[in-house]
Formats: C-alpha cells, sequence, structure tokens
C-alpha cells in the first residue's frame, strides 16, 4: 500500500473520531477544547518541527582537523603524481 | 582436484567498483584517483574505478589517460559520453561497465574522503545489508566548510524528507554509498528525480523494495575547487521530487 494511501487512512480516522467525539460534547468549555484540538496539535507539531531542525543545526558538528588532513593528504598524492610524472 | 566455478567464485575476493562521473575535474580527478588507489591497495580490496566523463572540455580525460598508464587501464575505465547528460544517467551508463560485485558512488571533488571506503566495507561485510550510506548526521559524521545558512538548508531538507517519507536513513540527501551491484541496478531502473532529491529517490526506493541500509558517519569536505551550487532553482527541484516520492511511493 502506497505510504500517502495509508496516511490518507489515518487522517480519515481522526477525523471521523473527532467529528464524533465533537458531535457527542455539547457543553460549553468541552466543545470548545475539542473544536480547537486539532489545531492544538498542529501547533505541537510544528513546535517539535522547529525544535527539531534548531537541535539538528547545533548539533551539526564541523570539523576542521578533516580539512586539514585532506589538505596534507592531496599534498602527498601531488607530490607522487609529480614523481609519476602526471601533468594535470 | 577438481574446482567447481561456485568454489573458485567464493574464494575470489569481492571486487569494489567506483563509478566516477564527472565534468571539468581536470584538477580533482588525479588526487581522487590517487587517494582511491592508496586506500585500496593499503586494505588489500580488488578494485577498479569507472570515469563517466561527460566530454569535459578542460581536459578532464586527458588525466585520466595518464592515470590509466600509471595504475592500468584494466583498473581505471574510462567510459565517456558524448556531452552533459545528468548524473543517472552517468550511473546507469557507468553500472553497464562496471565488472565489481559492489558499486561505490561518490563525489570526484574531493568533498568525499576514500578514507571511509574502508568502514563502509567491514560494515556491508559484518551486517550483510545490500546498501552502505555515509552520513554527516550521526555521531562521528560532521562538515567542513558550511555556514549557519548551509547547514539550516541541510537540516531543513532532510527533516522535512524524514517527516513526510521516513525512509529509516539518517542522511537521505548523501551521495557516498556502496551497493551490491545488482541492487544498485534494479534501484536505478525506477529513479526518475534530478538534483538533489535524485539521491533521495534511491535510497527510498530502495528501502520500499525491501533492501537493507547501513550507514557509517563521514565527514563532508565542502569543494575546495570551485564553488557549491544551492540557488533557488535547485530547491524548488528538491521539493518537486520530494513530493513525488511522498505521492508515489
Amino acid at each position: 500500500m502506497l505510504r500517502i494511501a495509508r496516511l490518507a487512512c489515518f487522517a480519515a480516522a481522526i477525523a471521523a473520531t473527532w467529528v464524533a467525539v465533537l458531535q457527542k460534547t455539547t457543553e460549553e468549555p468541552a466543545r470548545t477544547a475539542v473544536l480547537l484540538a486539532p489545531l492544538a496539535a498542529a501547533l505541537l507539531f510544528a513546535a517539535y518541527l522547529a525544535t527539531s531542525l534548531l537541535l539538528g543545526v547545533a548539533t551539526f558538528r564541523t570539523v576542521p582537523e578533516e580539512a586539514e588532513l585532506l589538505q596534507k593528504d592531496i599534498a602527498r598524492a601531488k607530490a607522487d603524481l609529480a614523481k609519476r610524472g602526471v601533468k594535470y | 582436484m577438481v574446482t567447481t566455478r561456485s568454489a573458485v567464485k567464493a574464494a575470489r575476493r569481492p571486487r569494489y567498483s567506483v563509478l566516477l562521473p564527472t565534468y571539468n575535474e581536470r584538477e580533482n580527478i588525479a588526487l581522487i584517483v590517487w587517494l582511491l588507489v592508496e586506500t585500496f591497495e593499503k586494505h588489500e580490496l580488488d578494485w577498479e574505478i569507472v570515469v563517466i566523463d561527460d566530454n569535459s572540455p578542460d581536459g578532464t580525460q586527458d588525466v585520466v589517460c595518464q592515470l590509466q598508464q600509471q595504475f592500468g587501464e584494466d583498473r581505471i575505465l574510462l567510459r565517456p559520453r558524448a556531452g552533459k547528460l545528468g548524473l543517472g544517467t552517468a550511473y546507469v551508463h557507468g553500472l553497464k561497465h562496471a565488472t565489481g560485485d559492489f558499486v561505490i558512488i561518490m563525489d570526484a571533488d574531493l568533498s568525499h574522503h576514500p578514507k571511509y571506503i574502508p568502514a563502509m566495507v567491514e560494515k556491508q561485510a559484518a551486517t550483510g545489508c545490500d546498501i552502505v550510506t555515509g552520513t554527516r548526521y550521526r555521531q562521528g559524521g560532521g562538515v567542513f566548510g558550511w555556514n549557519f545558512k548551509r547547514k539550516l538548508t541541510s537540516r531543513g531538507a532532510n527533516l522535512l524528507a524524514q517527516t513526510l517519507l521516513q525512509p529509516g536513513v539518517s542522511d537521505l540527501t548523501g551521495s557516498f554509498r556502496l551497493f551490491r551491484k545488482p541492487c544498485l541496478e534494479k534501484v536505478m531502473a525506477l529513479c526518475t528525480s534530478k538534483g538533489y532529491a535524485f539521491q533521495m529517490e534511491i535510497a527510498v526506493r530502495a528501502k520500499r523494495l525491501g533492501y537493507t541500509i547501513e550507514e557509517v558517519p563521514i565527514v563532508f569536505v565542502d569543494r575546495i575547487y570551485g564553488a557549491s551550487k544551492l540557488g533557488g532553482a535547485e530547491i524548488v527541484m528538491y521539493l518537486k521530487g520530494l513530493a513525488n516520492l511522498f505521492l508515489t511511493t
């Protein structure tokens, strides 16, 4: 089954549940809460994504040592290639 | 003593074919080939390098010919094409000429260091997986030469793809990978994306086909010769590719 199809079924099930709960809830404070629940969920999810992103960037390692090692390797390669007479 | 074909095959070391699509890499190709040869010889791996050059005007092919003189025409295969025909078709073209049991794809501009190949080989041998992908995001991985904006774009793109596709691979747009040859051949036949989404498509399609993917950390050192391309057009192409994968896999 395609992923989008599975997600659509899941979304439909959630939507149906929400409508059912909405119809059962008639007293005021609870009704507004149920009505706003999807919006709250969306906001929470957005906050989670934003936090994930910022954490991901904060922990994204910059490794200057690797750049130095690469330069050394390049120097070795160039020296040997020169010895072999390879022109580039 | 009668040696059966399968016994001979089992006794032979696995061969690793590196596919190097090139366009105007006259300076880098000699260096990357030299480093690859050093790595393979040091670790006693059977190897070959397939250079797929898209008719570079800067003399890349001349340098490859010199390298063939140095390291052997049977080891360094030059299989050029008439013009710039794209990365996907370059892989397909290279695969046709590769004789290895495993295929390694990587950038030819020294942003992917050959020294990570032995770790990929070991990972594959230890787990028996179909694909090993280098990851910049896991413990031990990283980058050099990227500012905050570039890191944000990379992580953002990856996070979006993770959320929509849940592929079970931490680095979706990475292009430093080792494949069992039949696996890459089968997956390539299904791929249609361009740009960064192409690497993503390979990973996702492979997963959906049931291939197993393991990861090894790598450090990506941004291009030292020449400028990296990440413009608005690239981003749009990526989003289109992502949407396509989201809806069709």
